[in-house]
């Protein structure tokens, strides 16, 4: 196989990743296929794709930085100390139950609740929810260490947890 | 309890479609025409490159050479500060004083106080200071010097007094001029006889 299509299958394998991760930062669908499209451009021309050892986690780690540096400076996330008691002094993003009752698909509230963590606790999760990502290579990608990347993980969950439960005691309320 | 899992349920099967495109979205399609293009266009751009590479390369050169013939060339420029001060203070005094009309007519050049010609009128130009150098030649030389009041005392001499007199007044010359000769001193033993009676 040569090398233009050992690249094309790498494409065809590896861009619905790529743009997972990429939304993941930027929240915006239009702002992660760029991400994608100078993510590979980039590998293409270096020729880093030829060796790579953890295919993902390199694909992870190069998208990750290209949308951290595409973001917006204003949107800088503000990373919340986790050691603290929970409470966020911000407008809480949760939905009011009457608008999560207007939510039709159950996934569709799950992914504006994930959109509404905290990139510190965002960015993990979704990570985490990718095949062969685990907490050591997260960590080698957003640059923390992997105990972090557990208690992130851990309080992200627990968040979710926590609307998914505040939502359900408003319904029956 | 079932609650807790129906809730992790829902996030895990929530994460697992969290921006995904989808599998038709065409974004490998999409991804692949993109660098196809970057690719073809890095093909034609290093004509275009190239293009620029004689001026990347000529024009330091050119701008080397220009230096180097600025500084190399004639030495016009003005004189240091330093030297202008000197020039100053130097007196416009001749240097050349010719008999002949020519030696006065050539132009004369400012010395300073000390005889020398200023630094600075030295290094005016090279064919400048060839021609100044080119004096013409004096008719007589040594430069003939006035008669002091004792060579005209005795040229007057030569001219009044006989013959006799002025050949008395050369043997007195010659006299004069003659190695003096001293004769040997005697002096006598003692007398052994002026000894005893004292």
């Amino acid at each position: 196989m040569d090398e233009e299509a050992e690249f094309t299958t790498l494409v065809q394998h590896q861009s619905r990743f790529v743009f997972r991760v990429a939304y993941a930062v930027l929240l915006n669908a239009h702002d992660a296929e760029d991400v994608v499209q100078e993510t590979f451009l980039k590998l293409y021309r270096n020729r880093g794709w030829q060796g790579m050892d953890n295919e993902r986690a390199f694909l992870a780690r190069v998208a990750w930085r290209i949308a951290v540096d595409r973001r917006p400076r204003s949107s800088q996330p503000t990373w919340p100390a986790l050691e603290d008691d929970g409470t966020d002094d911000r407008p809480s993003p949760d939905p009011s139950p009457e608008q999560a009752l207007l939510f039709s698909n159950q996934q569709a509230m799950v992914h504006s609740m994930i959109d509404a963590l905290p990139e510190a606790l965002r960015l993990p999760l979704v990570l985490s929810a990718f095949e062969e990502l685990n907490s050591r290579e997260i960590g080698g990608i957003l640059g923390i260490p992997q105990g972090t990347v557990r208690t992130r993980l851990q309080h992200a969950r627990q968040l979710l947890h926590q609307k998914l439960t505040n939502i359900q005691e408003s319904r029956y309320a | 309890m079932r609650e807790i899992d129906d809730f992790d349920h829902l996030i895990d099967s929530a994460l697992s479609n969290y921006g995904d495109p989808g599998p038709d979205s065409g974004l490998d399609q999409r991804v692949l025409a993109r660098i196809s293009s970057a690719s073809a266009s890095a093909r034609v751009a290093p004509a275009s490159r190239r293009r620029w590479l004689p001026w990347v390369v000529g024009l330091p050169v050119a701008a080397g050479l220009l230096l180097f013939f600025f500084l190399a060339g004639p030495k016009t420029a003005s004189p240091p500060t330093s030297v202008a001060k000197g020039m100053a203070q130097t007196q416009q005094v001749p240097i050349v004083t010719a008999p002949s009309e020519a030696a006065s007519a050539h132009r004369s050049e400012p010395v300073s106080s000390n005889g020398h010609v200023p630094f600075n009128l030295r290094s005016r130009s090279g064919k400048q200071a060839s021609r100044t150098v080119a004096l013409p030649k004096l008719d007589v030389f040594p430069t003939p010097q006035p008669l002091t009041a004792e060579e005209q005392a005795l040229v007057a001499f030569a001219v009044r007094a006989p013959e006799s007199e002025r050949r008395s007044f050369i043997e007195a010359q010659k006299q004069a001029e003659a190695p003096l000769r001293i004769a040997a001193i005697e002096i006598p033993p003692l007398d052994s006889t002026d000894k005893d009676t004292h």
